[in-house]
C-alpha cells in the first residue's frame, strides 16, 4: 500500500475562501465538487508529481497536529480513494 | 434549390446584408436543422459574427456554448471508454457526430451529438458489453418486444446510459442492419481505420462518408437531413484535398459494401443543395439506370426533407413527402413481414407514451 | 417609445391575434400570438405597462398559444408554439395562461447562454441586488412576490441572470408564479396585489402570477452588483432565523441548480466564483412572510447583526 503511486488526472481551478470546504472544478470531467480542506490540501501536493502514499505521509504529516499523526494514514487512504471515486486521481 | 440557411452556411458574407426579419428567418432556420453552432462558428470565422448587432449575435455564441460543452464532454467520455477497452484488446472505433467532432473534421466544427457512437466487431461484442455494464454503464429499461428486436434484427446493442453522467452510447457491430437489402461484410471496416490519438480511431475517410450516407439515405433519420447532408457536403470538399485517390476510392469502396445506392443520393443531394463540387464521372459512376429514372420523384421527395420545419419556409407536401420518406427507408431496411408489425407496434406504444409523459422536451423547472 | 397600456382595446386584440404582439422584456424581445381570450385577459393585466418594440425589430423569441382543428377543441387542448414548431405536446385549455408564463421561461431556460442564469428569483432596494436561489417549493416566489409588494424591486422571479463581465444581475422583470396556498398568503399581504388569470390542475397544483412591475424602475435595464446571497426556505416548524452560510456550499447548491453552470465550462466557474466571493450569504428560514420581508429590509439597511 505504501509504495502505490497515484497521479493527478484532472486539471482543476480551486476556490478557496478559507472555510472547512473547497470548490474544486475539474476541468477534464467538467464535475465541480465540494472537498473538505484537507482532501483539497491533499489534491494539491498531486498538481506538479506523482506521489506514493508513503512519500504522501511525510510531506502531510508537518501540517497535522501531532495527536491525529497516528490516524494519518488511514485518513488518507479514505481521501485517495474518494479523489480516485471522482475521476480526479488514478491509482498507477 | 437555395434558402437563406443554405446560402449562409456556404457564403457567410451574404449575412450582413440581411434585415431583421431574414435574420430571424436564418435564425429559426439553423435553430430548427441543428445547425445553430454550426453556422455561429462560420459566422464567427469569417468575421461577420463581429459585425452584427449583439442583440442579434449572441443567440449564435449561445448555441456554439453547447456544443463545445459537448465536445468537451466527448473527450472525458472518450477517456472513460477507452479505459473499458484499452484492457480487452478492443480498439475504439468512433462513428458519427463523435468521429467528426474528435477526428477534427471539417465536419465536427459545430457539430451536436445526442449520444456517441462506437463499433465493435460482432464477435467482440458480448465481452465489450459487459465490460461497460461493468464500468457504470446500464441498458434502460425496455420491453421485452423491443429487447428482442434489438437483439435480433439490429445492427446496435440497446442503447446504454451512464447514469453518473447522463450520457448514451450506442454500440453498433454493423452499419447497417443484417435486415437491409444490402448485406454489407463489416469486417472489412476495419481494414483502414484511422488512428486519431493513442488507442482511438474512426472509419476511414471513405467508409466515413459511405457510412453518413447510408444513415441518411437508409435509415430514415430525415428530421436532421439538411444537418447530415452539411456533414456530406464538409467532408466531400475536405477529404479529396487530402487524397488524390479519394473520388476513384470512394466509388470502389461504396460498389465492395453493396450501398452505391445511398452513395448516389449523398452525392446527387449534397450537389443540389450546397453545390459541393462532384466530379461528373464519379456521379455517373454511382449512377444505374433505375436510379436515372427513379431521379424526379426522389427529388421531389428528399428536396422536401432538406427545407428546414419553420413555417416560413415550408413547402406545400413536405409533411406527405417525410412520411414517404419514412415508409421508404423501412423498406429498405426490412422485408415487409417484418416491417409491418415493427410500425403497428411502434405507433401503438408511441400513444401510450403520449398519454403518461408531459412533454417532449426540455427540463421542467420552477 | 410605445407601452402596452396605449393601444387601444380593438388595437391590442387584433395585434395580438394576427401579427403578435412584441413584448419587450429584460434583454429580450418576445413576440407573443394568441386568439385565446385567457391569454388576452393575463397579459392585459400583468403586461400593461411593458413596453412594445417597434416593428422591425429583432425578436429574440417568437411564441404562440393556439387552438388548431376540430381534434384540438373537442379535446379542450391547444399547442404552444416556437418559431413555428411545437416542441411540447398538447396543454389543456385550463391551463393555458400558466403555460404561456412557462412556456416563456423555457425560451430562456433552453436558449439563452450569454450570462449564467441561476434558478433563482433576485430582487433589489437601493440599487442593490440581493439574489434568492431555491429549489421548487423552497418559497422563493412567495418571498419574492411579498418584497415586489413592500417597496423592492423585482429583477426577476425565475432567472437570475449574470453578465460574465460584469459580474452584474441583468434585469428580466416578468410576472411572479404563485402557487396553491402561496396564493392565498400573497392576497392577505397585501390587497394591492394585481393577479392574472388562475390556471387549475397544473402538475402543481392551482398556478396564479402576480403582476411584478410595481416599483418606478421596474422597467430599467442596466444592471446592478450583487449584495447578498439568501436562500429562502419555508417552514413551519423550525425556528425563523437569517443565518450566515459557507461560501462554499452556497456556490455548490446554486451551481446546481443553475440552468447552464456546466454548460459554461470555465466562465461558469469564474462567474458563479467571484459572484459568491463578492456576496455575503445567507440561510433565510421562514413561516411568516412579514417577519421574512422585514428580516431582508434588516439586511439591505446594515441593520443585521447589529
Amino acid at each position: 500500500m505504501l509504495n502505490m503511486m497515484w497521479r493527478n488526472e484532472s486539471k482543476g481551478r480551486f476556490y478557496d475562501p478559507g472555510e472547512t470546504t473547497v470548490i474544486y472544478y475539474d476541468t477534464r470531467s467538467g464535475d465541480t465538487h465540494l472537498l473538505t480542506a484537507f482532501a483539497a490540501h491533499v489534491l494539491r501536493e498531486f498538481q506538479t508529481e506523482s506521489l506514493s502514499l508513503a512519500s504522501l505521509i511525510t510531506r502531510i504529516a508537518p501540517v497535522v497536529d501531532a495527536g491525529q499523526a497516528t490516524d494519518l494514514q488511514e485518513a488518507l487512504e479514505g481521501v485517495l480513494s474518494e479523489l480516485v471515486a471522482m475521476d480526479i486521481l488514478k491509482q498507477e | 434549390m437555395s434558402f437563406l440557411l443554405t446560402d449562409a452556411l456556404l457564403n457567410p458574407q451574404s449575412v450582413r446584408t440581411l434585415d431583421n426579419t431574414e435574420l430571424n428567418q436564418l435564425l429559426s432556420q439553423a435553430r430548427n436543422a441543428r445547425l445553430l453552432a454550426a453556422l455561429g462558428l462560420r459566422l464567427a470565422d469569417s468575421g461577420v459574427l463581429e459585425s452584427l448587432p449583439y442583440a442579434v449575435s449572441r443567440h449564435w455564441t449561445s448555441g456554439v456554448v453547447i456544443h463545445e460543452k459537448q465536445r468537451r464532454d466527448l473527450h472525458f467520455e472518450c477517456e472513460k471508454i477507452l479505459e473499458v477497452l484499452a484492457p480487452l484488446g478492443e480498439k475504439l472505433v468512433l462513428l458519427k457526430g463523435a468521429a467528426y467532432i474528435l477526428g477534427n473534421l471539417p465536419a465536427g466544427r459545430g457539430r451536436l451529438v445526442t449520444d456517441i457512437d462506437i463499433i465493435t466487431p460482432i464477435t467482440s461484442l458480448v465481452r465489450v458489453e459487459a465490460g461497460l455494464k461493468q464500468a457504470g454503464w446500464s441498458g434502460s429499461p425496455m420491453s421485452d418486444y423491443d429487447e428482442h428486436y434489438y437483439r435480433k434484427w439490429g445492427h446496435e446493442i440497446p442503447p446504454l446510459t451512464n447514469k453518473a453522467r447522463g450520457t448514451t452510447l450506442d454500440v453498433h457491430h454493423n452499419i447497417l442492419p443484417p435486415t437491409s437489402d444490402a448485406h454489407v461484410d463489416a469486417s472489412i471496416l476495419w481494414e483502414n481505420l484511422l488512428e486519431i490519438r493513442a488507442g482511438v480511431y474512426t472509419l476511414s475517410h471513405q467508409d466515413i462518408v459511405i457510412h453518413s450516407a447510408t444513415h441518411l439515405f437508409h435509415e430514415g433519420e430525415f428530421h436532421h437531413g439538411l444537418r447530415d447532408l452539411w456533414d456530406l457536403d464538409r467532408m466531400l470538399r475536405d477529404f479529396p484535398r487530402h487524397d488524390d485517390d479519394f473520388w476513384h476510392s470512394l466509388v470502389s469502396r461504396a460498389q465492395s459494401l453493396g450501398l452505391t445506392g445511398s452513395l448516389y443520393h449523398a452525392l446527387n443531394y449534397s450537389g443540389q443543395v450546397f453545390n459541393t463540387p462532384i466530379p461528373k464521372e464519379v456521379f455517373k459512376s454511382a449512377e444505374t439506370p433505375s436510379r436515372r429514372l427513379r431521379k424526379p420523384i426522389m427529388d421531389f421527395l428528399f428536396k422536401r426533407a432538406f427545407t428546414p420545419d419553420p413555417i416560413q419556409s415550408r413547402i406545400p407536401f413536405r409533411d406527405l413527402a417525410l412520411f414517404a420518406l419514412y415508409i421508404r427507408s423501412h423498406y429498405l431496411r426490412m422485408p415487409l413481414y417484418l416491417l409491418l408489425p415493427h410500425l403497428i407496434r411502434k405507433a401503438w406504444r408511441k400513444r401510450i407514451d403520449t398519454d403518461h409523459s408531459g412533454l417532449r422536451t426540455g427540463k421542467e423547472t420552477g | 417609445m410605445a407601452i402596452l397600456s396605449q393601444l387601444s382595446r380593438d388595437e391590442f386584440s387584433t395585434r395580438l391575434s394576427v401579427d403578435g404582439l412584441p413584448l419587450k422584456v429584460g434583454p429580450y424581445i418576445y413576440r407573443v400570438r394568441s386568439k385565446l381570450p385567457t391569454v388576452e385577459e393575463g397579459i392585459r393585466a400583468l403586461y400593461n405597462d411593458f413596453e412594445i418594440a417597434t416593428d422591425g425589430d429583432f425578436i429574440d423569441y417568437d411564441i404562440a398559444l393556439q387552438q388548431k382543428g376540430l381534434r384540438q377543441h373537442i379535446h379542450r387542448q391547444l399547442e404552444f408554439l416556437f418559431d413555428g414548431t411545437t416542441p411540447f405536446n398538447l396543454i389543456p385549455l385550463g391551463q393555458a395562461y400558466a403555460f404561456l408564463e412557462w412556456g416563456m421561461n423555457w425560451c430562456v431556460s433552453i436558449h439563452a447562454n450569454e450570462y449564467l442564469k441561476l434558478h433563482a428569483a433576485a430582487v433589489a432596494r437601493n440599487d442593490s441586488a440581493i439574489i434568492l436561489p431555491g429549489v421548487p417549493g423552497a418559497g422563493k416566489s412567495t418571498l419574492c412576490a411579498a418584497l415586489g409588494l413592500s417597496g423592492w424591486r423585482v429583477l426577476s422571479d425565475e432567472h437570475a441572470l449574470i453578465e460574465p463581465a460584469s459580474g452584474h444581475i441583468v434585469p428580466l422583470c416578468r410576472p411572479v408564479s404563485l402557487k396553491n396556498e402561496s396564493i392565498g398568503v400573497i392576497k392577505s399581504f397585501s390587497r394591492d396585489a394585481c393577479f392574472g388569470p388562475v390556471s387549475e390542475e397544473t402538475h402543481k397544483g392551482r398556478v396564479a402570477h402576480m403582476k411584478a412591475d410595481l416599483h418606478s424602475q421596474s422597467h430599467q435595464r442596466q444592471p446592478l452588483s450583487t449584495t447578498a446571497l439568501v436562500f429562502p426556505r419555508y417552514s413551519p416548524d423550525d425556528p425563523q432565523g437569517l443565518n450566515k452560510r459557507r461560501r462554499t456550499d452556497s456556490f455548490l447548491l446554486a451551481a446546481y441548480h443553475s440552468f447552464n453552470y456546466s454548460l459554461l465550462g470555465d466562465t461558469g466557474f469564474n462567474v458563479m466564483k467571484n459572484l459568491v466571493d463578492q456576496v455575503e450569504c445567507f440561510d433565510l428560514i421562514y413561516r411568516d412572510i412579514d417577519w421574512a420581508v422585514d428580516a431582508m429590509n434588516t439586511l439591505v439597511e446594515g441593520r443585521h447583526g447589529a
